[in-house]
């Protein structure tokens, strides 16, 4: 299986919005789980850009769900996690965990 | 514009659907009017394209690029079509502005290439020569037929000598060249062309 792209630090963000939402994960809900937890507020576009991102690199997979008359009958898009972005996630983690080994906040310059 | 067109513009057509309904449903949630609505399809557009969203796989060696025999051209010109339906006015004007634009185009092409560029209708055009006389006064004039003649038999770098014969001018300036030349000018003579009794 050919090696993907390790995912950024926003794409990070993201799947890690879209597993902590389940199969509630959209862009909307997407969106605000990012600013809760982050503090940051980031551009619609920049989500659903990256969303497609993830989608193209195989990290997540999509499917359009039942039209909702609150939308105008439009359906919502839903997102899940694909293997590969689980092991990505974790690996991410682990080589920021080693990273972090014998270091406490808060870094000072040295 | 609206926020569909705008989405639909800068999205893929597979997003630009759910996105609108995403706005949709948060308009609804907050309480919004539509112009609310448009800002964030400008927005969510803008950012989109900032991004670049996804980036279009390379092409493999072994696959064939481009589409089929000219579809795109093909489509392109189809759209094209019909927008100018759309706007029958616009199209009309356009119409007619291009009309009048290459109209008068080739009139002022077919005067100069009759002028300026085609060669006359003559063997070895390009070498032929215009002999004019002058009189007393230095001012240009056509030959008589005498000098014509003498000419003609005298020179030795001109091949042929076809002439040509105007009308004399009756101007009280210049009498006896006219004269001459009106008296000339032969009624019958086949060799003389443009001449007219």
């Amino acid at each position: 299986m050919p090696r993907l792209d390790p995912p950024a630090e926003f794409e990070q963000l993201v799947l890690l919005a879209v597993l902590r939402l389940g199969d509630g994960a959209y862009a909307v809900p997407i969106r605000d789980e990012i600013q809760t937890r982050t503090g940051r507020a980031p551009a619609r576009g920049a989500v659903y850009a990256t969303l497609e991102r993830l989608e193209q690199k195989r990290y997540l997979e999509s499917w359009l769900g039942e039209p909702v008359a609150q939308r105008g009958g439009r359906p919502r898009r839903y997102y899940r996690l694909r293997p590969a972005a689980a092991r990505a996630l974790e690996e991410s983690r682990t080589a920021l965990q080693r990273m972090w080994q014998g270091l406490e906040p808060p870094v000072r310059e040295t | 514009m609206k926020p569909e067109q705008i989405l639909r513009r800068f999205l893929p057509i597979a997003l630009s659907e759910s996105v609108v309904g995403d706005l949709e449903e948060e308009r609804a949630a907050l309480g919004k009017g539509r112009l609310w609505l448009w800002a964030r399809s400008l927005e969510v557009a803008l950012g989109y394209a900032w991004n670049l969203g996804p980036r279009p796989e390379r092409p493999r060696i072994d696959q064939p690029r481009g589409d089929g025999l000219m579809e795109t051209l093909l489509r392109n010109a189809r759209y094209g079509v019909r927008v100018l339906l759309r706007a029958p006015a616009f199209t009309f004007v356009a119409v007619l502005t291009l009309a009048l634009g290459i109209g008068a185009n080739a009139a002022v092409f077919s005067i100069v290439n009759a002028l300026l560029i085609r060669p006359l209708p003559l063997p070895g055009s390009d070498r032929l020569v215009s002999v004019l006389g002058v009189d007393k006064d230095g001012q240009r004039q056509y030959l008589s037929i005498p000098d014509f003649e003498d000419l003609r038999a005298q020179a030795r770098l001109v091949d042929g000598s076809p002439a040509s014969c105007r009308r004399a001018r009756t101007s009280p300036a210049a009498p006896s060249l006219s004269a001459s030349a009106r008296a000339s000018c032969p009624t019958t003579s086949s060799k003389w062309s443009g001449c007219s009794p």
